[in-house]
């Protein structure tokens, strides 16, 4: 098992896929990261969603595709804090510094 | 440094625009960055998008396209399908943006 895995989401309809990956994972003692996007960023608003902030290591949106999305930026959803209200370069992160990469 | 490439697939025109920022997002963070609109013709980008492409462009990436309409209207690269296939083979990472 890989010693980290990100997932990069753009799919707005697949929380509980990301849920049980990320549960896996965790269970084979795998860092996990996660980095919504898009249309996404409504998963964000998924009252499931702060338990995936709970599971894994690092979770963030990117905070322009929440706000073209129709929210407000200073409206952080449950489980994320400002600093995780984030960018692009949460995706970059995930591609240099994770030994998985996984699309969804 | 070995910098990584990387590759979106845009199938779903929905989602293009947006793959096509976070394209540019990955080439600002040093990465050899790319897209590629299959099947879905676009609109003609406004200028806030198509700038998005000419600073990808100055950083060495490039949107490509399947589709003769968008090289028409949006000056994307054209790519047979066989030569999208043979520019994945470049790529450490492959991202299928916007699934559905």
């Amino acid at each position: 098992m890989a010693k980290s895995l990100g997932i990069f989401v753009t799919n707005p309809d697949c929380l509980h896929h990301v849920i049980g990956i990320t549960k896996a994972a965790k269970a084979k003692g795998s860092k996990v990261k996660v980095f919504f996007t898009w249309t996404a960023t409504h998963n964000a608003k998924d009252k499931a969603f702060p338990e995936l902030c709970s599971l894994a290591d690092d979770v963030s949106i990117c905070v322009d595709s929440y706000k073209k999305q129709g929210y407000d930026p200073a409206d952080i959803p449950e489980g994320l804090t400002d600093k995780k209200m984030a960018t692009q370069a949460q995706h970059g992160i995930i591609i240099e510094d994770y030994d998985c990469y996984l699309s969804l | 440094m070995e910098y990584k490439k990387v590759c979106f697939l845009y199938r779903n025109k929905d989602y293009a625009v947006d793959g096509i920022r976070s394209a540019l997002g990955l080439a600002v963070e040093n990465m050899y960055s790319y897209g590629v609109v299959l099947d879905s013709e676009l609109e003609k980008l406004d200028e806030h998008n198509m700038e998005s492409i000419e600073m990808l462009r100055d950083m060495e990436g490039e949107i490509f396209t399947t589709v003769p309409a968008n090289n028409e209207k949006n000056g994307f690269e054209m790519m047979t399908l066989e030569e999208v296939g043979e520019k994945l083979r470049e790529m450490d990472i492959v991202v299928p943006y916007g699934l559905k």
